[in-house]
C-alpha cells in the first residue's frame, strides 16, 4: 500500500505515524525484553529489583534448571496438541460457517439460532466434565480438541468472511455441475484466506495458552501441556510457605522460582512467535474480490 | 434475511415444502452434519446443568436427581437478585465493561488504519509483530509490572516527583482503578485485537481507491469512504461479539489489583461470586448467577444486533 | 548366543524356585493385602517439588504393605478447581487431599467415608485424635468424615508463625535496645527513621487472593490486641469475636494509623505485592515486617550480599498497649488440610488400612524419612539422614530440601497425612556448614520454641462444628459482614477519618449480622464441649 502523494501535511503525518508506532513498538516490546533479562540474571539480583535495562550477574542455569525438568515433554504435548487441534477447528468451523453463509439455506434461521444460543447458555463445568467421561475422552488428547472443536465467535467471523463473497460466484460454479463441498473446498475458502489464517492464529494460541481442560480432563502427568507447568510456576510463589528454610549461600539463590519463571515465560512464548509472521504472508492486498472481478 | 421465494410460495403442504428444501440444499445440510453433531454432543446436551440453578445439589444424586431448592427452586435465583450487593457489583460490572468497551474497541481499530498507511512493508510487519507480544503475558505478570512501575517509588511516581508533582497513589485510590485497568487492558490488546482488521483491510478492493483516487479524494477521504465503510462488516460483528461479552471480567487480573480503597469500583460479579466460593462451593448460586449473566449479555447482544440490522446489511442473526 | 540360553535356563531356574518359595512361605506380615493392590490417591503438586512415581517412599511401601501407590498430583495453582469438581462429580480417586471446607460442605451428603464407623480398623489414627480433644472439632455431627492431617513431635520440632521480624543490625549500629512493647517499637523505628529518613518501616504484602490491607491485619491485629476475622479470644473472657467490630480493633487501627502519620508504614501498604515486599526486604529498604519468620530469613541471604552484617531476626511476642503479649504461631497440626477417602471407592477396606497406617510410627518414618538403612540412620535412638543423603542434595542451596524430598518422596508436601519436621530442619542444619552456624540457627529456632507468648493458631481460628444450616447461615453473613469492613479500613490507617468513627462501621458491621455470627460461634462452642 505503498501510495505516495500529497503535500507536507501528508508528509508530517508520516513521519509522526511512524515515530509513534516505533514507540508502541517500545512499549510492547519491553515486558518480554524484561522478562528475557530477569531469566539470565542472578536470582539474588532480581530479588533485589531494580532489573531495567540490562541483566546482572548473568547465568544461565535457569535454562538447565527448566530443560533438567520435563520441558521438553511438555512442549511436546502441547504442540501436538496445538497442531491437531488447530486443524480441527479450522475444518469444523468452516463446514460449520459456510451453510450459514449461503443466504439461500432453508435451515439457515435454525442453525444460526442454534449456534448463537451457545455464546449465552452452556451446561458449565459439572455436567461438561460428566459428558467428556462418559464419551470415554478422559486422559487423552481429544478431551483437548473435540470439546473446544468450535469457538462460535471465531465461526461467526469466518461466517462474515464468507457472507461478502458475491453470490454470483457461487451460482456459477453451481452451474457448472460443483457441490457445495467442492464449491466449499475450491472457491470460499481460497478467497478467505485472509479472515482464515486469521483465525489459524487464533485458534492455535487458544491452544497454546489454554490450560483449564488439560487440568480438569487430564491426570496423567505425561500429557500434560506446558501451559499446566507455567501456571504452577507463576501462582505458586517465590518461597514455599509451608517448609521455608534458611541458611542457604549466595550461589544456592542463583536460580530462583523468580528467575525460573521469567525463563518460562520466554520458553513458552517464542515458539509461538513464529507462526504470525506466517499469517501475515496471508494479508496480501487484494488478493480476494481483486482477483476475482478482474 | 430475506426468506428464498420458494419456502414463501403458500398453499403447498409443509412436508412436502421441507422434503423440498432438504433435497435442494442436500449439500448443505450434510456439510452441516459434523457441526451439528458437535453442537448437539459438546453444547446441548450438557445443557442440562442449567437447572443447576434451580437445585439443591446433591453429587450421589446426580443434576437431574438432585432435588428442586426451596422456595420452588427459586432459592439461590432469590438469593442473587434479593442480594443488595449484588446489585453493587452488577453495576461495577457493566460501567467496567462499557467504559473498557468505549476505549479498548476502537483503539485496535485505529492502530490497524495506522499500520495501513505505512509506507514501507518491512516496517509494517515488524510493528505488527511486536505490538501483538503483550497478548502472551499472563495476567499475573502484567499486573506485577504495573505494580513496579506505577508503586509510589516506582519511574512513575518518580517522573512526577522530578517535575514537581505530588506523588499519585495509582494502584490504591479508586478514581484510578479504571483508568489503570483500562490502561492495561489497551496495552496488553491493542496489537492482537488489530489482527482481525488487517485481515479484513487486505481483502479490500483496490479497484475502489483506483476509483475514488481518480474522482480526486485524497487519503484522509479515501480512509474515510473507502477503508472505513470496507472493514465496516468485520467492525460490526466484533461489536456485537464484544456486546456478548459485557458481563465478563475475568476475575484474575481484578484481585490482583483490588485493595480496600478500590473495591467501591473494582469488585465485579465475578470476584464477587469467587470470594463467596472460597467459604462455600456453591455450584447452585454460581450456576443461578451464570444464568443472569446469559440474560443480560444476550439482552445487549439483542439489542445491537437490531440497531445494526436496521442500520446496515450486517447481524449476528 | 549359548551364554543366553544358560542365563535363560538360569532364570526359569529362579523363577520356579522363587515361585515355589513364595507359594510355601507366608505372606508378609506387614501385608495389607495378598495381591498387589493399586491405590490411587490425590493431592496437589507444589513447584517447587515435583512429586515423583519411582521414589524411595513409593518402592517401600509396595515392599512392606504389597499396595502401588499411585499418586495423581495435579498442579497446587489449579488443584482447588479440579477438587471441587472431582468431589461434585463423584468421581474421586480412592484417598484425596481436601479442605475441611469441603469436608463440612458434603460430608452430610454422604460423599465420604464415616471414618469413625471404621475407628476399630483404624487404631493409629483414634489414638491420635482421642489423645488430642481440640481436634474434635474436625467433626460433623461428631463422626471423623475425614483425616486430618497431623504433627509428629520430634526431636528436630520447630515453630514458626506471624512473627516480628526486624533488622537486629540497625539496632546494633544505633545502639538501640531491642524493644519489648509494640510501643517501643514504634520509637524504636522512629529513633531509626531520623538516621535512615529513606528506610520504610514496617512493610507487608499480599497473598493469596485477599488484599494487602487484608494480609496486614492478619498479621498485626491478632498480637494488637484484635483479629481480622472471626476468632477465639481467650483474653477477651474465652470467647468467640468478630475482631473488625469490636473496640479492640480500634486500637489496631490508631497503631497503624500511629505509623501512618509517622511515616513508619509502607507508603504502598495497600498495594503491595509479594515480589515488591520481597524486594524491598532483600535490598534492605524496610526495617520490620510481621510476617512468616521463615520465608523473611530467606531474604538475609540477598541483604547480606549489600551489607554483611545486615539481617533480619525474630523479636520475642511485643506487649500491647492492653497489657497482652500474644502472637500467632502457625499449628503443626493442620486440621483445615484433610484426607477422605470417597464413598465411592472401590476398596474401602484397604485404603482404610492404609491411611491407617500412615497414621503408625511406621508409616510416618517411611513418610518423612523414607527406608531406615537407605536414606536415613538410628543413631542413638534420633532418626537422623545419613550425610551422604544430605551432601548430595545440599548442592542445590536454596532448592536443598525441596529436591530431597521430591526425590525421596517425603515430606509434608508429599502424600504425608502425618508429617514431622526432620528433614527440613536436619537439612537446614546442615546447610548451616559451621558447628558455630549451627548452634547459632538452634538458638534462633529455641528462642521461638520457647517464646511464652506464641499462641496455636488452632486454638485461635478452627471453627466448632457447625450443623448445615449454621453453616449456610455463617457464610452468608461473613461474606455480607466483610464487604462492609474491608472497604473502610483503609481510611482509618490513613487518617481519612478520625478513629472515633469507626464506631459507625463497628454498628454497621453488626447490623449486617456480625453479633449473629458470634452467636453462632459461641453456642455451637458451648455445645461442642459440653459432649
Amino acid at each position: 500500500m505503498a501510495i505516495r502523494e500529497g503535500g507536507a501535511g501528508r508528509k508530517a503525518f508520516q513521519v509522526f505515524n511512524t515515530v509513534f508506532l516505533f514507540l508502541l513498538m517500545l512499549l510492547c516490546l519491553y515486558p518480554l525484553y524484561l522478562q528475557l533479562i530477569t531469566s539470565i540474571s542472578h536470582g539474588l539480583e532480581v530479588m533485589k529489583g531494580g532489573i531495567i535495562l540490562l541483566p546482572r550477574n548473568v547465568t544461565f542455569n535457569t535454562y538447565t534448571t527448566l530443560v533438567r525438568g520435563e520441558l521438553f515433554m511438555y512442549m511436546r504435548n502441547t504442540i501436538v496438541y496445538t497442531v491437531v487441534g488447530t486443524l480441527v477447528n479450522l475444518g469444523m468451523s468452516c463446514l460449520c460457517a459456510y451453510p450459514l453463509a449461503r443466504k439461500t439455506f432453508s435451515g439457515r434461521k435454525f442453525f444460526t439460532a442454534l449456534v448463537t444460543v451457545t455464546l449465552f447458555f452452556s451446561g458449565g463445568m459439572i455436567p461438561m466434565y460428566l459428558t467428556v467421561k462418559q464419551f470415554g475422552l478422559m486422559d487423552t488428547m481429544w478431551a483437548l480438541i473435540l470439546p473446544g472443536a468450535i469457538s462460535t465467535y471465531n465461526m461467526i467471523i469466518i461466517r462474515t468472511a464468507f457472507q461478502s463473497i458475491p453470490d454470483s460466484l457461487i451460482e456459477s460454479a453451481q452451474l457448472d455441475g460443483a457441490n457445495d463441498l467442492v464449491i466449499l473446498a475450491r472457491i470460499v475458502v481460497p478467497l478467505s484466506k485472509a479472515t482464515l489464517a486469521t483465525m489459524l492464529l487464533f485458534y492455535a494460541v487458544s491452544h497454546w495458552n489454554s490450560y483449564f481442560d488439560a487440568m480438569l480432563y487430564i491426570n496423567k502427568k505425561n500429557l500434560y501441556p506446558l501451559q499446566i507447568m507455567l501456571r504452577n510456576m507463576l501462582i505458586g510463589g517465590l518461597f514455599n510457605e509451608e517448609t521455608a528454610i534458611a541458611g542457604a549461600s549466595a550461589d544456592s539463590f542463583a536460580v530462583t522460582d523468580a528467575t525460573l519463571r521469567s525463563a518460562a515465560i520466554v520458553v513458552t512464548t517464542l515458539p509461538i512467535l513464529v507462526v504470525y509472521p506466517f499469517v501475515q504472508r496471508y494479508f496480501v492486498k487484494g488478493v480476494m474480490i481483486g482477483s476475482v472481478k478482474g | 434475511m430475506s426468506a428464498h421465494p420458494q419456502t414463501r410460495r403458500a398453499g403447498q403442504p409443509l412436508l412436502k415444502r421441507a422434503f423440498r428444501a432438504l433435497k435442494r440444499d442436500r449439500w448443505l445440510y450434510l456439510i452441516m452434519l459434523l457441526p451439528l453433531a458437535y453442537y448437539l454432543l459438546f453444547w446441548y446436551y450438557p445443557m442440562y446443568g442449567v437447572t443447576l440453578a434451580f437445585k439443591q445439589y446433591k453429587p450421589k444424586l446426580g443434576i437431574i436427581g438432585s432435588p428442586w431448592a426451596s422456595q420452588n427452586g427459586m432459592k439461590y435465583v432469590l438469593q442473587v437478585v434479593n442480594d443488595p450487593y449484588f446489585w453493587t457489583v452488577f453495576k461495577n460490572t457493566i460501567v467496567l465493561n462499557l467504559e473498557n468497551l468505549l476505549i479498548t474497541f476502537p483503539a485496535p481499530i485505529l492502530l490497524a488504519l495506522l499500520l495501513n498507511e505505512l509506507a514501507s512493508n518491512g516496517y509494517k510487519r515488524l510493528v505488527q509483530t511486536v505490538t501483538y507480544l503483550p497478548h502472551f503475558l499472563s495476567t499475573v505478570v502484567v499486573v506485577g509490572m504495573m505494580n513496579v512501575m506505577f508503586n509510589s517509588s516506582g519511574i512513575v511516581n518518580q517522573a512526577i516527583a522530578a517535575l514537581g508533582g505530588e506523588k499519585v497513589a495509582f494502584l490504591n485510590e479508586a478514581r484510578y482503578f479504571r483508568p489503570m485497568y483500562i490502561g492495561s487492558n489497551i496495552w496488553q490488546g491493542i496489537g492482537w485485537d488489530s489482527i482481525i482488521y488487517l485481515s479484513a483491510l487486505s481483502g479490500l478492493d483496490m479497484e475502489l481507491y483506483e476509483a475514488a483516487r481518480i474522482d480526486g479524494a485524497g487519503r484522509w477521504k479515501q480512509t474515510l469512504h473507502v477503508t472505513l465503510p470496507g472493514i465496516l462488516p468485520t467492525i460490526i460483528i466484533m461489536l456485537i461479539l464484544a456486546m456478548g461479552r459485557i458481563m465478563n471480567v475475568s476475575y484474575q487480573k481484578i484481585l490482583l489489583m483490588m485493595t480496600g480503597s478500590n473495591q467501591s469500583v473494582s469488585d465485579v460479579i465475578s470476584t464477587y461470586v469467587y470470594r463467596r466460593g472460597i467459604t462455600q462451593a456453591d455450584f447452585s448460586y454460581a450456576t443461578a448467577v451464570n444464568l443472569f449473566q446469559s440474560l443480560v449479555s444476550l439482552l445487549f447482544v439483542g439489542v445491537t444486533n437490531t440497531i445494526s440490522r436496521r442500520t446496515s446489511e450486517t447481524s449476528l442473526w | 548366543m549359548k551364554r543366553n540360553r544358560f542365563t535363560a535356563l538360569f532364570l526359569a531356574a529362579v523363577m520356579l524356585l522363587s515361585l515355589a518359595g513364595a507359594a510355601l512361605a507366608e505372606t508378609p506380615s506387614t501385608w495389607l493385602c495378598d495381591e498387589l493392590t493399586e491405590l490411587h490417591v490425590m493431592r496437589d503438586e507444589n513447584p517447587s517439588q515435583p512429586i515423583k512415581s519411582d521414589t524411595l517412599k513409593l518402592k517401600t511401601i509396595e515392599e512392606l504393605l504389597n499396595v502401588k501407590l499411585v499418586i495423581e498430583a495435579p498442579p497446587k495453582a489449579s488443584y482447588s478447581d479440579k477438587k471441587s469438581v472431582l468431589i461434585a462429580t463423584d468421581d474421586m480417586p480412592d484417598i484425596m487431599y481436601v479442605d475441611f471446607a469441603d469436608v463440612k460442605a458434603y460430608a452430610r451428603d454422604g460423599m465420604f467415608v464415616n471414618l469413625s464407623e471404621h475407628r476399630d480398623e483404624m487404631p493409629h489414627l483414634f489414638a491420635l485424635l482421642d489423645a488430642n480433644p481440640s481436634l474434635s472439632m474436625s467433626t460433623i455431627d461428631g463422626q471423623f468424615y475425614s483425616a486430618p492431617t497431623l504433627y509428629r513431635s520430634n526431636p528436630d520440632t520447630a515453630l514458626s508463625g506471624q512473627l516480628v521480624n526486624f533488622r537486629m543490625d540497625l539496632l546494633k549500629k544505633y545502639g538501640l535496645e531491642t524493644p519489648t512493647t509494640w510501643d517501643e517499637l514504634y520509637e524504636v523505628m522512629k529513633a531509626i527513621k531520623e538516621k535512615e529518613p529513606d528506610l520504610i518501616g514496617m512493610t507487608n504484602r499480599k497473598a493469596g487472593n485477599t488484599t494487602a490491607t487484608r494480609k496486614l491485619l492478619d498479621c498485626v491485629s491478632y498480637p494488637l490486641g484484635s483479629y481480622s476475622s472471626i476468632y477465639y479470644d481467650k483474653d477477651l473472657g474465652g470467647q468467640w469475636i468478630y475482631g473488625p467490630a469490636h473496640e479492640n480493633f480500634k486500637g489496631v487501627l490508631s497503631y497503624l494509623n500511629k505509623l501512618w502519620e509517622a511515616g513508619l508504614l509502607d507508603p504502598d501498604y495497600a498495594s503491595m505485592t509479594k515480589d515488591l515486599w520481597a524486594e524491598k526486604l532483600s535490598s534492605g529498604q524496610a526495617m520490620c515486617t510481621i510476617d512468616n519468620d521463615g520465608v523473611v530469613r530467606n531474604y538475609n541471604v540477598a541483604l547480606s550480599t549489600i551489607n554483611p552484617e545486615a539481617a533480619f531476626g525474630v523479636i520475642p511476642t511485643l506487649q500491647n498497649a492492653l497489657g497482652e503479649t500474644r502472637n500467632i504461631a502457625y499449628s503443626n497440626d493442620r486440621p483445615a488440610n484433610a484426607w477422605v477417602i470417597p464413598s465411592s471407592c472401590e476398596n474401602i477396606d484397604l485404603a482404610i488400612k492404609f491411611l491407617d497406617w500412615c497414621y503408625s510410627e511406621e508409616g510416618t518414618d517411611v513418610n518423612n524419612l523414607g527406608k531406615e538403612g537407605v536414606s536415613y540412620d538410628v543413631v542413638d535412638g534420633k532418626k537422623v539422614f545419613k550425610e551422604e543423603v544430605l551432601a548430595k542434595y545440599a548442592a542445590n542451596g536454596a532448592n536443598a530440601i525441596y529436591d530431597m524430598s521430591s526425590e525421596l518422596g517425603i515430606g509434608l508436601l508429599e502424600f504425608t497425612p502425618r508429617y514431622d519436621t526432620t528433614p527440613d530442619n536436619q537439612m537446614a542444619l546442615y546447610l548451616q556448614g559451621s558447628d558455630e552456624a549451627r548452634e547459632a540457627y538452634r538458638a534462633v529456632t529455641q528462642a521461638i520454641l520457647n517464646d511464652p507468648g506464641l499462641v496455636d493458631n488452632n486454638t485461635i481460628i478452627t471453627a466448632p462444628p457447625l450443623s448445615a444450616e449454621e453453616t449456610e447461615r455463617f457464610n452468608e453473613l461473613l461474606v455480607a459482614v466483610e464487604n462492609i469492613v474491608w472497604q473502610e479500613v483503609d481510611k482509618y490507617i490513613t487518617g481519612q477519618e478520625p478513629i472515633e468513627n469507626y464506631d459507625k462501621v463497628i454498628e454497621a458491621a453488626k447490623a449486617a449480622g456480625a453479633a449473629e455470627m458470634e452467636d453462632i460461634y459461641n453456642k455451637a462452642w458451648a455445645a461442642a464441649l459440653g459432649e
